[in-house]
């Protein structure tokens, strides 16, 4: 038996004023499953990715999280209103983000960084929280960076530190959002290396990204977007040898072709 | 004519007493001022047209007249209203109400220059608006503003000599009574011009070191 679908889009859709970014994406995502967004830049990866955590509000459709509605609430005549800013805060404190820009908090060490929402926010002990960002620092190999601020940490160490953060709610899901993008290519491997670790520990994962030896060797499913629809969705070995849409195969054949 | 100290050294406890007075004003007026400020900017943000309404008003009316007017119509146009206010608290709260309106605007640029994925990851850990305003946003605005904060509070220090207007016995006052009482002018305003200079150079070198270790976490 197929574990049930922990992520549920249906029918998604979302307006910047005039311009229709997601055209009506439905997406499922298994608990346990790890699932790569690709696509060329515009294409609505990122207002997807956002969507399912609320941190953007989609204009039409419907974000589930194992089966609770995030954000906005369809009555049985498809109205939608907003949920309360409190279940909203449940829901997205079960779901973990890593961002692009890393976006730690600058006036907390490492540290504070991760017990910050244990305590406020789960009610965690001091004590407790701290014990927890011990072992999520040992998870991400930094255990020695403690008490630094992240302006003293490199690119990689603050992105590995965001991802302990993200972590230190227990989240069923995380979400990252082109988490190398904004790394020198020499810091890239770290982060990704404290990804993959977290796939084999069975976590389910939707990653945004580029990288396609990242791809290749952790996703259990390409969705590849377009123009704010799904275009292709397909295993790593089918998507990256037997693509079958025009689009696919030209972002790919542009994207392998990038001078590394 | 020859300069006479006797007289102002004898004078100076009693002039002390009015420093104390000035930095009691001063400090409370920025204290509240602060708060003012931190009310005025969420309050700009409310959805209540009419709390967005009085905000802008009352902006343009601190801006728009002079501190020493202010001072004089807490004072004594209060009364008129049926607010019958003491000398200090009518003091103090005329000056804090005159630096809330700039110490908003300064928290306003504090908070443009946090970056707003910082409130993203705020949000996505599942933290409400009032837990982001008090933990992420609010203690990096303090920091931003320390120095600007500061030349507000040295500004205070020296505008509360006008508060020697409606008859608050703070520094200024105490130097005209010492007049009145010694007939030697110069030497006291030389006196009193030298205390509130000591009180805004040290509050130079406090908020220097204070700058520093509250950046520590800037590089």
């Amino acid at each position: 038996m197929t574990p049930p679908p922990i992520i549920r889009v249906r029918n998604l859709h979302k307006w910047f004023g005039d311009a229709h970014v997601l055209k009506g994406i439905d997406l499922e995502v298994k608990a346990g499953e790890k699932v790569c967004i690709m696509g060329p830049s515009g294409s609505g990866k990122s207002t997807l990715l956002r969507c399912l955590n609320f941190l953007e509000e989609s204009s039409k459709g419907i974000v589930l999280l194992d089966d609770h509605p995030v954000g906005y609430i369809e009555d049985a005549d498809g109205k939608r209103r907003r949920d309360s800013e409190a279940n909203i805060n449940r829901l997205r404190a079960r779901m973990g983000m890593v961002f692009q820009s890393f976006n730690l908090w600058t006036h907390m060490t490492a540290a504070a960084n991760i017990m910050e929402a244990p305590i406020h926010v789960g009610g965690l002990s001091r004590q407790a929280a701290d014990e927890k960002a011990r072992k999520l620092l040992k998870l991400v190999g930094l255990e020695d960076k403690k008490d630094a601020y992240p302006a003293r940490l490199s690119g990689g160490q603050q992105q590995r530190i965001a991802i302990a953060r993200a972590l230190a709610m227990d989240p069923e899901v995380m979400l990252f959002d082109e988490p190398t993008s904004a790394l020198d290519p020499e810091l890239v491997g770290e982060v990704l290396a404290v990804m993959s670790e977290l796939a084999r520990g069975g976590m389910t994962m939707i990653v945004v990204t580029h990288d396609m030896g990242f791809a290749r060797a952790v996703a259990d499913r390409i969705v590849f977007m377009d123009h704010g629809q799904v275009v292709e969705e397909a295993p790593p070995s089918v998507f990256f040898e037997q693509p079958k849409n025009e689009r696919t195969i030209q972002f790919l054949a542009k994207i392998s072709s990038r001078p590394f | 004519m020859t300069l006479e100290w006797k007289y102002v050294t004898q004078a100076l406890p009693f002039l002390w007493e009015g420093t104390l007075v000035t930095v009691a004003a001063s400090v409370l007026a920025l204290v509240l001022g602060l708060l003012v400020g931190i009310f005025v900017v969420l309050g700009r943000r409310s959805r209540f047209k009419v709390l967005r309404g009085l905000i802008i008003a009352y902006m343009s009316v601190v801006r728009g007249t002079p501190l020493f007017i202010q001072i004089l119509i807490v004072y004594y146009a209060l009364p008129a209203l049926g607010l019958d206010i003491p000398r200090f608290e009518a003091g103090v709260i005329a000056l804090s109400l005159n630096s809330g309106a700039y110490i908003s605007e300064m928290i306003r640029g504090g908070l443009m220059a946090i970056p707003k994925g910082q409130l993203d990851a705020a949000k996505a850990c599942g933290m409400r608006s009032s837990l982001i305003w008090r933990r992420i946003t609010l203690p990096q605005v303090l920091v931003l503003i320390l120095p600007p904060l500061t030349m507000e509070f040295t500004g205070l220090l020296k505008s509360s000599a006008l508060l020697s207007v409606i008859g608050l016995v703070e520094l200024t006052r105490r130097a005209q009574q010492v007049i009145g009482e010694t007939l030697r002018s110069p030497e006291v305003w030389l006196t009193t011009a030298a205390l509130y200079f000591v009180m805004c150079f040290a509050l130079g070198a406090v908020t220097r070191r204070l700058e520093k270790s509250a950046a520590a976490y800037r590089l």
